[in-house]
């Protein structure tokens, strides 16, 4: 059975007034997936939002470790110590890795966050990925609280359509 | 995911289903939250209405992160009127897996059946000459489940049938598994047929989630 293997995990704490937003990424890939005789493995934001809107999103991910789907480092877990490794992220109790996340936007253009984000200006630029159209928004840095903003009014929105990273250290 | 309100769950039954009910190998479970409705207790299965709801514990643990763990992360399901973590409450459901009850043990200590009802069309013209797509079914062809079950068979009017096996009974579980496979294979996925696992409470001398006429319009 292939399964997801998660590396490494960290986060950005975004302070604002109404409460801290985080931005989770964590580094994994395919069991089965490889690049020469390293599995592969990449960076991608996967939850983002309040503490409890992470959490939420833990929680669901962590549905797929009971069952082998998703495993931590590449060893079994139950869901319960998954919720608890990225509760740790949110309450700083881990070091945050060196790197840094920026807003990329990627929708499905019939998604209704296309009609939010064009009442608020945001300049939207059409791409195709895997014969599919997106609609794509780079974000000014001024604008990056809107990925919050988008993650409390469309909770369905996945994080990796919100946000990516860079600059941080491969495993 | 379910939309809930405020959720307060009081109890919750992992029913162990006896180890030849599927062909899977793997224990498998029906999970009954308990939650508090006022002063009274309301039974309440998880997975979606439609289906027999039998689940490996992996499966049930992938269910709870999709629905009811992730309420309990700002409160919205408490326990027994208390907040619990996620974690926690996943943990409470463990607890309930290892001490998991029969069909039986559940209506004698709440008087609670759980049973399946199996809605079909009758017509032979749809059952002549075609069989379970599994060998290990007990009952091969319709003919041999309608005999299994001929003094049980309701005959509606419309050329249609419905036929409660409660899960209690000898082979009930196993049955009611093979006999939903039976018309899923038969009748197609999408057929004319409907598998529903519903639960009657002693004390209200109803279904809760099913009526008669409904496992015949979702049919």
């Amino acid at each position: 059975m292939s399964y997801r293997i998660e590396y490494q995990w960290t986060s950005f704490r975004e302070p604002a007034v109404q409460g801290d937003r985080f931005v989770i990424a964590i580094e994994g890939g395919d069991n089965n997936v490889w690049t020469g005789s390293k599995r592969a493995r990449s960076w991608s934001v996967c939850m983002l939002g309040s503490t409890d809107q992470v959490l939420r999103q833990a929680v669901y991910f962590a549905g797929a470790c009971e069952g082998g789907g998703l495993k931590p480092a590449g060893r079994d877990c139950s869901p319960e110590a998954y919720i608890r490794r990225i509760r740790r992220l949110v309450e700083g109790m881990e070091i945050p890795l060196t790197g840094r996340w920026y807003p990329s936007i990627e929708l499905d253009e019939k998604h209704p966050a296309v009609q939010y984000l064009a009442k608020r200006g945001c300049e939207r630029r059409d791409v195709v990925r895997y014969g599919h159209p997106l609609a794509a928004y780079e974000l000014r840095e001024s604008e990056r609280g809107l990925v919050f903003d988008l993650a409390d009014e469309f909770p369905d929105l996945m994080a990796w359509n919100l946000a990516k990273v860079s600059g941080l250290p491969v495993s | 995911m379910e939309t809930l309100s405020k959720v307060d769950e009081i109890d919750r039954i992992a029913m162990r289903l006896p180890s030849e009910a599927t062909f899977y190998g793997t224990p498998m479970y029906v999970a009954l939250a308990v939650d508090a409705d006022g002063e009274a207790q309301l039974p309440v299965l998880l997975g979606q209405q439609q289906g027999l709801r039998y689940f490996a514990q992996y499966e049930l643990f992938s269910l709870l992160c999709g629905e009811r763990a992730q309420l309990a992360v700002d409160g919205q399901l408490r326990c027994r009127g208390g907040r619990v973590s996620p974690e926690h409450y996943l943990g409470l459901w463990r607890k309930a897996l290892s001490a998991s009850l029969s069909a039986q043990d559940v209506y004698e200590q709440r008087g609670w059946t759980l049973a399946v009802r199996l809605a079909g069309p009758l017509s032979d013209a749809l059952w002549d000459g075609r069989k379970s797509g599994w060998t290990c079914c007990p009952f091969q062809t319709f003919a041999a489940f309608r005999t299994r079950y001929a003094n049980r068979l309701e005959h509606h009017g419309d050329g249609r049938f419905t036929v409660d096996i409660d899960l209690a009974e000898p082979d009930g579980a196993r049955n009611a598994f093979y006999g939903r496979s039976l018309l899923s294979s038969v009748l197609g996925h999408d057929g004319p047929w409907s598998a529903v696992l519903h639960l009657v409470r002693e004390d209200l001398g109803a279904s809760q989630d099913l009526s008669p006429q409904r496992a015949l319009e979702e049919a």
